[in-house]
């Protein structure tokens, strides 16, 4: 009881404010710091009987060892495999019992393990949470059962597909220069294999701390019984020192990088383009999530008029900042802004890249109107607003931004961040960053010999 | 050792260890655990009923927790109303219909609708084509305004088709490359014979086959206010909706061509055989088990969903635990009901390496058969019924998703009680009913099996349970 009484004069925010019109919406967020560095955020929602809990690490694929690719998701696996008090298939009983859904996903910054059931559950899912930060249950049997689990997935999601992820594994692979940044975030399989129990611990007691965390919840509960609770369960895992965020910058890029792919399932070839983003945590990465949009996104986006509807050279487009695996908000780290471009003639791959070239200096010599700058900050802010609709995308944003930010209430910001960006803020960001020098283009084109096999 | 003699003996080793792990699997809860809370009931959103006089029916569902709207224009006759010659005519018109009307070129409508916070999104169904779109609720009243103009004046630009109907043929291409679609065509033509239901998507020829008329005399055809519902749901003030869409809606005239027929119930063909496409280079099998089902509003369908959750509807279900989780033969493996206007359609799906896609089929076999003659445990059930209205809750958390449940009822011709009332009758399910419902439909000789994969790897595997096997081309 006394550590709970210090512990509400650590940081506490409360922001709390609706109104009718959608301009002003906000999400409430409270925050509260535990004195073993838990960060622990709330948002009151009583929309529904239901919460969502986020228990989000700060480690993610960038910074899993060499020799170990796409060990920080095997490891994700491995928590949901038991800890000593908890055998193997209990966890996933007593969620589903109490009429929860849960999963974890790992990226490139964080880890994020999440809930979301009705509030009937909520001991019982923090119980749990609190059980594997605790400590795992490391077994041979396990971490075999797992990997062959993973290898699994990396088949499903990556070799046994057309396209192969190429627009993400292998683009930051060309794009960069560093371990860190390049490796094939998924795993080759020779490391996977390679990954031992010893491994695995380590890497618990390195990252899985609760200084190393923050436990999101948004949903119909009260901030009086999230964070008592909260401390209740998780309050008596003591801190552990947590390796330094080590320099993941990379050496400046100094000219364009091409490649060409031959895909053996594929029966269309397609494009990816990616330019290094800037910083972050500077002004002109929130100006590329911007200008992404301008570029990507609907019927009315730039690359859609020009190259499928002007010069009818591709079949779909798409792209963004930190995509697919995330969005310009919950990374920490080089990311690059991707576009992907799907099309039909393999022999028209300049053509494209020529009309996608003249969309982009366009942007760069002419600046964007008032009405349809006002229209891409209508429908950014709409998406974001989206990504705080439901009680767990809620958690997830509320998790990611205390992570990188520091600060929760960043999600009631980006829409006023973002009215602030003026046509010679988009114009100077693509004149500087969305140059040739600066990226990388793979094509990737169809491979017919697996059909005459 | 034949293979013949390998396969017994590899059937045999699997039910004995599945046996012996079924009776292990009971772990003891930890002793510290706190219990349950009470479960809230989850009550389904309040709808409202509108019907102008032209017969199109408007149902709101208003909540104002979060400041946007979603529309959602759905209309009868889908995929299912193409014809075999024209599969894919369903996905050319629902396409069209952003591509300009009377007053506004593609483009602006484009605008407009990024301007409303918004974008134009399509469905095509077996039973119905709905389309969508989610706006900042300051923007309700224009983006009601615009699909209205969208919905009647229409003006299928012959440029604009040219564009479009290229778009499906290259995504149509592109799919063929994916196993899971090549999966999902085949085991509908396979299941469903020359049934309209057959038609899974669009297909290359049937596209090719549509002409800009054809689509224009679909949209007289189909777009009718009598076949139609508009849904509005989110943050909107129901009274002034409803007054600016009966003033916008109400000119909208059914055309004095046929309405959408009926179509005889389904029936099913080809189960108890295995089919084989051959895919070079696979390093995976993907597998997919279909029959058909019990479908939503049948008196059996809970008891259905209750089974489905123990068997493979939830990760501790039991071929989640037993295929990926004891033996690590997949990454994916569940089992779903998907529930049409005239049957449901049930399927279990695995994705399992090469080396072991015998194993898998043979777990699979197991737990089907386990289903069908031993009733689960009073554990299971009430666990599978927990499950299930916790994930109703969660499907009910936005606007969005409550449009879109919305949708697939009335297409279905039910309405938002159904909710209420399959949250009930889920309670009500015991273990007894269970099996009696597993026990007339799990049975591994009513599915179709299709598995796309290296079929020079895979075949032998497969050859071992004494089913008929085929090649698909």
């Amino acid at each position: 009881m006394k550590l709970f009484i210090l512990t509400l004069l650590v940081l506490l925010v409360v922001q709390f404010s609706f109104a009718a019109s959608s301009k002003d919406w906000k999400v409430p967020t409270e925050i509260k710091k535990l004195p073993n560095g838990l960060r622990v955020v709330f948002s009151e929602d009583h929309s529904s009987p239901t919460f969502a809990i986020c228990i989000t690490y700060g480690i993610g694929f960038r910074l899993e060892p060499e020799g170990r690719t796409g060990f920080a998701h095997l490891f994700e696996h491995m928590t949901f495999q038991g800890t000593p008090n908890t055998p193997k298939g209990v966890l996933d009983k007593v969620v589903q019992s109490g009429g929860g859904l849960h999963d974890g996903y790992t990226r490139s910054d964080f880890t994020n393990y999440f809930v979301n059931a009705p509030t009937s559950s909520f001991d019982q899912i923090l119980w749990l949470e609190a059980d594997i930060m605790k400590g795992l249950d490391f077994t041979d049997e396990n971490l075999r059962n797992q990997k062959d689990v993973v290898e699994e997935e990396v088949r499903l999601n990556v070799l046994n597909q057309p396209y192969g992820g190429f627009y993400w594994i292998d683009l930051q692979r060309k794009a960069y220069d560093t371990f860190p940044n390049s490796h094939n975030w998924y795993g080759d399989f020779k490391d996977l294999e390679a990954a031992t129990l010893d491994d695995v611990k380590k890497f618990f007691e390195q990252y899985y701390a609760p200084n190393n965390a923050v436990i999101a919840v948004a949903g119909d509960l009260s901030s009086e019984e999230v964070f008592s609770k909260v401390e209740k369960y998780f309050g008596s895992i003591p801190a552990r020192k947590v390796p330094p965020l080590p320099n993941v910058s990379e050496p400046p890029q100094t000219g364009e990088r091409r490649e060409t792919q031959k895909d053996n399932f594929a029966k269309l070839p397609a494009i990816a383009i990616g330019y290094r983003m800037p910083s972050r945590t500077s002004r002109d990465s929130l100006v590329g999530a911007l200008v992404s949009n301008l570029l990507h996104d609907g019927e009315s986006s730039r690359l859609y008029l020009k190259l499928i509807k002007d010069a009818k050279v591709a079949t779909d487009v798409s792209g963004g900042v930190n995509w697919p695996l995330g969005n310009a908000f919950d990374f920490n780290g080089p990311t690059l802004f991707t576009s992907l471009v799907f099309y039909a003639d393999v022999t028209k791959a300049e053509e494209l890249i020529q009309n996608y070239d003249s969309v982009i200096s366009e942007l760069a010599q002419n600046q964007v109107s008032a009405e349809e700058l006002s229209r891409a900050r209508n429908k950014f802010r709409s998406d974001w607003y989206a990504e705080l609709e439901r009680p767990i995308s809620r958690a997830s944003a509320l998790a990611t931004t205390t992570l990188f930010d520091g600060d929760p209430s960043r999600v009631n910001k980006i829409a006023d961040e973002i009215k602030q960006i003026t046509p010679q803020d988009i114009q100077s960001f693509v004149k500087r960053y969305l140059v040739q020098s600066n990226r990388t283009i793979i094509n990737r084109i169809p491979d017919n010999k697996g059909e005459k096999q | 050792v034949s293979v013949k003699k390998l396969a017994t003996l590899v059937i045999f080793l699997g039910l004995v260890s599945s046996i012996l792990n079924a009776a292990q699997k009971e772990p003891q809860l930890p002793k510290d655990l706190p219990p349950f809370g009470e479960m809230k009931p989850v009550q389904a959103p309040l709808v409202t009923e509108k019907k102008l006089t032209n017969g199109l029916t408007l149902w709101f569902a208003p909540n104002a927790a979060f400041p946007k709207v979603t529309f959602v224009l759905v209309i009868k006759g889908g995929i299912e109303q193409d014809g075999v010659d024209h599969a894919g005519v369903s996905e050319l018109l629902a396409g069209m219909l952003n591509q300009g009307t009377k007053n506004r070129t593609a483009k602006r409508i484009a605008e407009e609708l990024q301007n409303a916070g918004g974008s134009f999104s399509y469905w095509v169904d077996t039973d119905g084509i709905s389309f969508s779109t989610i706006v900042l609720s300051e923007m309700a009243l224009d983006a009601a305004t615009l699909l209205a103009d969208m919905a009647q004046n229409c003006t299928f630009p012959e440029n604009e088709f040219e564009i479009v109907k290229k778009k499906n043929l290259d995504y149509l291409e592109a799919s063929e490359a994916e196993p899971g679609f090549l999966t999902g065509r085949a085991s509908y033509k396979l299941l469903f014979g020359d049934h309209p239901y057959s038609i899974y998507s669009g297909t290359k020829e049937g596209v090719t086959n549509s002409s800009l008329n054809d689509v224009k005399s679909e949209y007289v055809r189909r777009f009718r206010p009598d076949q139609a519902l508009l849904i509005v749901a989110g943050d909107f003030d129901s009274k002034e909706m409803e007054s600016h869409l009966t003033k916008l809606m109400s000119s909208w005239k059914a055309s004095k061509e046929n309405a959408i027929g009926s179509l005889p119930i389904p029936e099913s063909h080809n189960t108890g055989k295995v089919f084989i496409l051959n895919r070079p280079g696979s390093v995976q099998s993907t597998i997919q088990f279909s029959r058909l089902g019990i479908k939503r509003g049948d008196p059996e369908y809970a008891a259905s969903e209750v089974g489905n959750a123990i068997f493979g509807g939830m990760s501790s279900g039991r071929l989640f635990q037993n295929v990926r989780e004891e033996k690590g033969y997949a990454y994916s493996i569940w089992s779903r009901i998907n529930s049409e206007n005239l049957s449901a359609i049930y399927t279990i799906k695995a994705n399992v390496r090469n080396e072991v896609t015998g194993g898998a089929m043979n777990e699979i076999f197991y737990e089907i058969n386990r289903m069908a003659t031993t009733a689960p445990s009073n554990d299971e059930v009430t666990r599978a019924q927990r499950y299930l209205l916790g994930y109703r809750a969660f499907l009910l958390q936005s606007s969005s998703s409550v449009a879109d449940e919305l949708t697939s009822l009335w297409l279905m011709n039910l309405n938002s009680e159904q909710l209420n009332r399959e949250s009930k009758e889920i309670l009500e399910v015991t273990a007894h009913k269970v099996k009696e419902v597993s026990g007339k439909s799990q049975a591994v000789q009513n599915y179709v099996v299709v598995a796309v994969g290296e079929e020079k790897v895979i075949r032998d595997q497969l050859s071992v349970f004494g089913l008929k096997m085929e090649s698909l081309k």
